[in-house]
């Protein structure tokens, strides 16, 4: 569905994507994270034509990014995106509907809860109304790609859950989804895939389970003393835990051997368990943990 | 094709929502046209021959470079370039919609002008009606054409205001519609005949089409949308 390979762009020095290689697969949701500066904007908006690229290639169902916008195939909702002021959410609907030939889709200004202010001036809108409508404007062609950047950042709760079911109504629709969030939540209910970009370069990718199950092995015990005594002076914790809020965590690879041996320690020492508890890593745990180990 | 015809009927109808455009295209020309008709005809009274298109001029050179040209800045910032590219906008189609709203508001207020002035200040009417019509559009189009240009050189409105004044002053004040072309200094009647205004005034009071105001006229057609389409392909081929 989406081909990309050896994808590079510098600016002057500053090389933003080193060498990315991508394949989509039809009716997928792929999400691509990754810290501030890591290049995700960039390679979506070269993904969407609205950016050149220094190498490398990209093929969208056979056609170049900027022909897939062009003839429709592709639907693009940016992280940046404006209208002229005085410009009225069924004046922008009905325009971009004409340039794309299909009939104007106010059902969709009513989906995103813009039925009231089809005559407010671009303006007069807020932060949300616009994201909503620049994401009106992005389906109303029923486009069988849609880019999606940050689509829910400034939405409130009810227009977040909406969001979300809209997106998977979109594919079971058939819809080929690439959505760049920051919100890990979204990203792990929603994507069938995520790839992680950090410094120019895709460092992990796969469904979002798998990158988690990665270090499936590894269980953190979650350990709380009386306040009185200083834990972490013990020796034991000093060597082997880290102190985070009031408890201290170890990372244990097996998950009963860490914690007998724990229990073990704090039994023979005779200290004042107050709390114990297990956990498993979340995706957004995981994805600061591959984004500092770039960094290191 | 609907889509063209839309996106001018639109850039129309955002243009008529604009104070700015009202007060440059509308209100300013009027106020100038009744204000200066009254104290020229009063002083030089033999300025009735030239009062009609002296005013024509001056509302197609304001309106155009003071008010045209500031209300392509909302398209051309790069968020909006990009939602029109994302959407399958040409924007293209942006500033053919200006140029044509440009032609309706500005021939709006000629025709005003041109109906009042001998009734008003009993200001002749021009020698040549066919050489008055084809000398207006053959200056109003270049002229539209100019302010996109600037429009689209401009990063912000404050540059875009430096320029536009620039331009709009020389065009006022070396263009002979103030005073006459011949008595200016020859360095300044230079600049002045580089100017679309100064061929303008050459041609709406004259019997027969002079042929090198027109030929030079013309010649701003191409060129301008030569330095506009190397513009455009610079500014939209990455939108980085």
């Amino acid at each position: 569905m989406i081909n990309v390979s050896g994808l590079y762009k510098s600016y002057g020095s500053n090389e933003v994507l080193r060498g990315v290689d991508l394949a989509l697969k039809k009716n997928e949701i792929f999400g691509l994270l990754g810290p501030n500066g890591a290049g995700k904007t960039t390679m979506l908006e070269i993904m969407e034509g609205l950016r050149l690229k220094n190498a490398g290639t990209i093929d969208i169902m056979g056609e170049a990014p900027e022909e897939a916008v062009r003839s429709g195939i592709v639907g693009v909702q940016l992280q940046s995106s404006s209208l002229p002021e005085a410009m009225t959410p069924l004046d922008a609907m009905t325009w971009f509907c004409r340039w794309r030939g299909v009939e104007v889709r106010t059902d969709l200004l009513e989906r995103f809860g813009l039925e009231g202010h089809l005559k407010k001036p671009y303006k007069h809108l807020s932060t949300g109304q616009k994201r909503r409508l620049h994401l009106a404007l992005a389906m109303a062609h029923d486009p069988k790609i849609l880019f999606l950047d940050e689509p829910t950042a400034g939405l409130d709760v009810e227009a977040r859950v909406a969001l979300h079911e809209d997106i998977r109504g979109m594919k079971k629709n058939g819809i080929t989804m690439v959505l760049a969030s920051h919100d890990m939540a979204e990203v792990e209910s929603l994507c069938d895939r995520v790839g992680i970009l950090v410094a120019g370069r895709i460092k992990k990718i796969g469904a979002p389970s798998e990158i988690v199950e990665e270090v499936a092995g590894e269980t953190i015990v979650r350990v709380k003393l009386d306040a009185a005594h200083d834990w972490p002076a013990f020796s034991y914790a000093k060597k082997h835990g880290e102190s985070v809020e009031g408890y201290t965590e170890w990372k244990a690879e097996n998950m009963l051997e860490g914690l007998f041996e724990i229990l073990s320690y704090i039994k023979e020492q005779d200290l004042p368990l107050l709390d114990i508890s297990l956990k498993k890593q979340t995706l957004e745990e995981r994805f600061i943990e591959i984004a500092k180990e770039d960094v290191r | 094709m609907k889509a063209w015809v839309y996106t001018i009927y639109l850039k129309t109808r955002m243009d008529w929502r604009s104070s700015e455009i009202w007060i440059t295209h509308f209100l300013v020309p009027i106020v100038f046209f009744f204000v200066m008709g009254a104290v020229f005809t009063s002083v030089m009274p033999e300025t009735e021959e030239t009062l009609i298109p002296t005013m024509v001029i001056f509302t197609a050179t304001m309106g155009a470079l003071i008010g045209t040209s500031g209300t392509l800045l909302p398209y051309t910032a790069a968020p909006t370039r990009k939602s029109m590219k994302a959407g399958g906008i040409p924007f293209s189609s942006v500033l053919l919609a200006t140029l044509v709203a440009g032609i309706v508001n500005l021939l709006l207020v000629s025709v005003f002008i041109f109906l009042v002035a001998p009734l008003v200040f009993g200001a002749d009417l021009p020698a040549s009606f066919g050489v008055f019509i084809g000398g207006f559009f053959l200056f109003l189009v270049p002229n539209l054409l100019l302010a996109i240009l600037i429009a689209v050189l401009a990063k912000d409105a404050s540059r875009l205001t430096i320029v536009s004044q620039a331009v709009f002053l020389p065009s006022m004040l070396l263009s002979g519609i103030m005073f006459p072309f011949e008595m200016l200094p020859t360095p300044l009647a230079a600049v002045g005949y580089a100017l679309p205004a100064t061929h303008a005034m050459m041609i709406m009071t004259e019997e027969s089409f002079p042929l090198v105001n027109v030929l030079v006229l013309a010649a701003f057609i191409p060129a301008l949308l030569f330095l506009i389409g190397v513009r455009l392909r610079a500014l939209l081929r990455d939108e980085g």
